[in-house]
């Protein structure tokens, strides 16, 4: 287990110093590592060929190799994991993320999904967006309805399904807005906003309210929101061809980055 | 223009680097980005930049990049 981010920074460098080409999908963002190792989730597999980082989610594990050849990355994942469920995002450039893929699916991995990611540079059009009258921010008491609804209705594997806990931070941090009615919340949007650039972190609509514009409405009050900033940005799966028609309307465009999530569960090879 | 905030604007062309002094909590870089930048840069300047260098704090402005130039080796004018 990695009880702190020296630790992570001193695998990373032995890596650096081995030579060779990095190659990464563990971009670095401070606040979920300080978590992840506070909530002693964070653990390694240090091998020859390179460094695992494995973060515990549930009952797998997301990867995040660090290594200096395919060679290498071939070797970590083919003789260095144990029997357990593993989940990777293969995060880069449409093309250039083929080989790595290619070397997972060596390795018995899957693909489970594709993200695409969409780009929103803010213009004067941003003008035209308004408040929307029945978008609030949520509050406490709707932690444990949100956490549900995110639990129930998104994919565990490739979409990020926040606990409990986490809900309750972001509505803390006032990052989760809703449209509701007297008894259900209609659909929620959360969202990061910062002073020169905006992201559109989780955004669903609940089933039962589909077709009354839910989506369109705090959609168009999270544009609104961010018409300060010059980029907004989201991550939406690659053949989801509603939402995307949803987000070209509203002037998103696919920015070439894709996010290939691969699985491998490991845990029946005990018995075969 | 400073060659730093040269292959800063080529990552992100929309927005303006020399008015931020904190590139990551304004939100001109997310981290794909800094992954970007530290790769364009070891090949700008023919260096390594080092594992335990590739965090945050060092990518906080054009400052910052300097130091960590520095630290290699590399005067940015």
């Amino acid at each position: 287990m990695i009880s702190n981010k020296d630790e992570v920074l001193f695998l990373l460098q032995k890596i650096k110093q081995a030579g060779g080409s990095f190659i990464t999908n563990f971009f670095i963002d401070d606040t979920k590592l300080s978590a992840w190792i506070a909530d002693k989730q964070f653990f390694y597999i240090e091998a020859a060929e390179g460094i695992l980082f494995l973060r515990q989610d549930r009952n797998f594990y997301h990867i995040y190799y660090n290594t200096n050849s395919f060679d290498n990355l071939t070797a970590l994942l083919s003789h260095h994991l144990p029997q357990k469920t593993f989940v990777t995002d293969i995060i880069g450039k449409t093309g250039d993320v083929d080989n790595i893929a290619a070397l997972f699916s060596s390795a018995g991995f899957t693909t489970q999904t594709v993200l695409a990611r969409y780009t929103r540079i803010n213009k004067e059009d941003s003008d035209f967006y308004k408040a929307e009258n029945e978008v609030e921010i949520a509050t406490a008491e709707y932690c444990d309805e949100i956490t549900e609804m995110l639990q129930k209705n998104f994919d565990k594997y490739s979409e990020q399904v926040y606990s409990f806990s986490e809900v309750k931070k972001l509505v803390n941090d006032r990052k989760i807005i809703m449209i509701r009615d007297v008894s259900k919340i209609k659909g929620i949007l959360i969202r990061t906003i910062l002073p020169q650039s905006s992201v559109l972190n989780n955004f669903l609509v609940n089933p039962e309210f589909l077709g009354q514009k839910i989506g369109s409405k705090l959609l168009k009050h999270y544009i609104f929101e961010s018409k300060f900033t010059k980029r907004m940005w989201l991550w939406v799966i690659r053949d989801n061809e509603h939402a995307i028609n949803m987000y070209q309307k509203h002037g998103y465009t696919r920015d070439g980055l894709v996010d290939v999530i691969m699985i491998l569960n490991k845990t029946n090879e005990q018995n075969s | 223009m400073n060659k730093i905030a040269s292959i800063l604007s080529e990552i992100r062309p929309e927005f303006d680097f020399t008015a931020s002094e904190d590139f990551i909590n304004d939100g001109l870089l997310d981290s794909f980005d800094m992954i970007s930048l530290v790769s364009e840069l070891d090949k700008t300047f023919s260096i390594s930049i080092d594992g335990v260098d590739i965090i945050p704090e060092n990518f906080r402005s054009i400052k910052t990049i300097t130091d960590l130039l520095a630290k290699k080796g590399v005067t940015v004018s």
